[in-house]
């Protein structure tokens, strides 16, 4: 159907995508290109067949269930601004419990018995001497029945 | 396909924002620029999706679609383009996902389809813009592209380039190798 090497730049040619320079060496090729010059009418031809497609029409609420569409998207920066929102509490939270745990007043430690911290204490020599089974006893006895 | 500058006065002399500075506010969260670009850009992406898909039901979904993907890449947009470009770009990537799902769902794909019977060359009218549509829906998906956006649409080589993201080199070759089909779909109705 084309013999001619320059058959491609037709559809340039036809489109006006061609630089000024291209165009005028082109309609020379053309007046001497019988290839050319059919393809081209072909082109026009084909073109022309093409515009006779009507333009899809959109029924009349189409825009207006886009604008519903468009507000059921999420707005820009919400989830952003969520999970700054949710960070700020969390740090809010944190540093209300570090607060609590440094300045908040212990409860008084339940002084240890007394059978517990000679049982713990490493025996002086002199202690040794002086702590006996019986009284060791006597300690755990009391701290039994609630006293001290 | 639209301007660069942040407003622009329309023929009744009202400054009206441009689609720049409407992208520009919808990304700070103004979800009434967000619908002046629906309200602008709606009806064209609609007819362009319809023209790609074939159905006006498609192509609402696609159009829907466009619309979602563009209001999550508000903050991606580039400004490299035209609001126009980019919303057209995003349109033709959502039909053609819609194309890929429908060929899934064991229709037949227009891409392997034949072009409906030419109708009786006498006849005219509506028979013949019915022959052209379905010779258009005959075409392969990157061959229809070309054709809808540079024939039907009147976008430019460096435009069609934009949207599809190729050399203009290839929207040349691609819409050459496409008419070539098309003529011959359509030959009856050539000389």
């Amino acid at each position: 159907m084309n013999d001619c090497s320059k058959t491609p730049n037709v559809s340039a040619y036809h489109d006006g995508e061609l630089t000024p320079q291209a165009q005028a060496d082109f309609e020379s090729h053309l007046a001497a290109c019988e290839s050319c010059s059919r393809q081209l009418d072909r082109l026009r031809q084909l073109t022309a067949l093409l515009r006779r497609v009507e333009a899809p029409a959109a029924d009349g609420q189409l825009l207006d269930r886009l604008h519903v569409h468009a507000d059921t998207l999420p707005r820009v920066g919400a989830v952003r601004r969520l999970a700054q929102t949710l960070a700020a509490v969390a740090a809010g939270i944190v540093v209300v419990c570090a607060v609590a745990l440094t300045q908040g007043s212990p409860a008084p430690a339940e002084a240890a018995p007394a059978w517990e911290s000679e049982a713990l204490t490493p025996p002086s020599p002199e202690t040794a001497q002086v702590t006996s089974e019986a009284a060791m006893a006597g300690w755990v006895l009391q701290d039994l029945a609630g006293k001290d | 396909m639209g301007g660069h500058e942040d407003w622009h006065i329309t023929e009744n002399g009202l400054a009206q924002p441009t689609d720049l500075e409407l992208v520009r506010k919808a990304r700070r969260g103004d979800m009434a620029a967000f619908h002046g670009l629906v309200a602008r850009h709606g009806l064209y992406l609609y007819r362009l999706a319809v023209r790609l898909l074939g159905n006006a039901s498609d192509a609402e979904d696609a159009v829907q679609e466009t619309l979602a993907g563009a209001h999550r890449g508000l903050k991606s947009f580039g400004e490299r383009s035209s609001v126009k470009t980019w919303l057209t770009r995003i349109l033709v990537r959502q039909s053609a996902r819609q194309l890929q799902r429908r060929t899934r769902r064991a229709v037949v794909p227009l891409q392997h389809a034949q072009a409906a019977p030419l109708a009786d060359s006498a006849s005219e009218g509506s028979d013949v813009r019915m022959d052209v549509q379905a010779a258009i829906e005959a075409l392969g998906g990157d061959h229809r592209t070309v054709i809808v956006l540079r024939e039907l649409e009147g976008l430019s080589y460096e435009e069609i380039s934009q949207v599809l993201e190729i050399p203009p080199g290839t929207v040349e070759s691609r819409l050459f190798r496409a008419r070539r089909q098309l003529q011959d779909l359509l030959r009856e109705y050539m000389d």
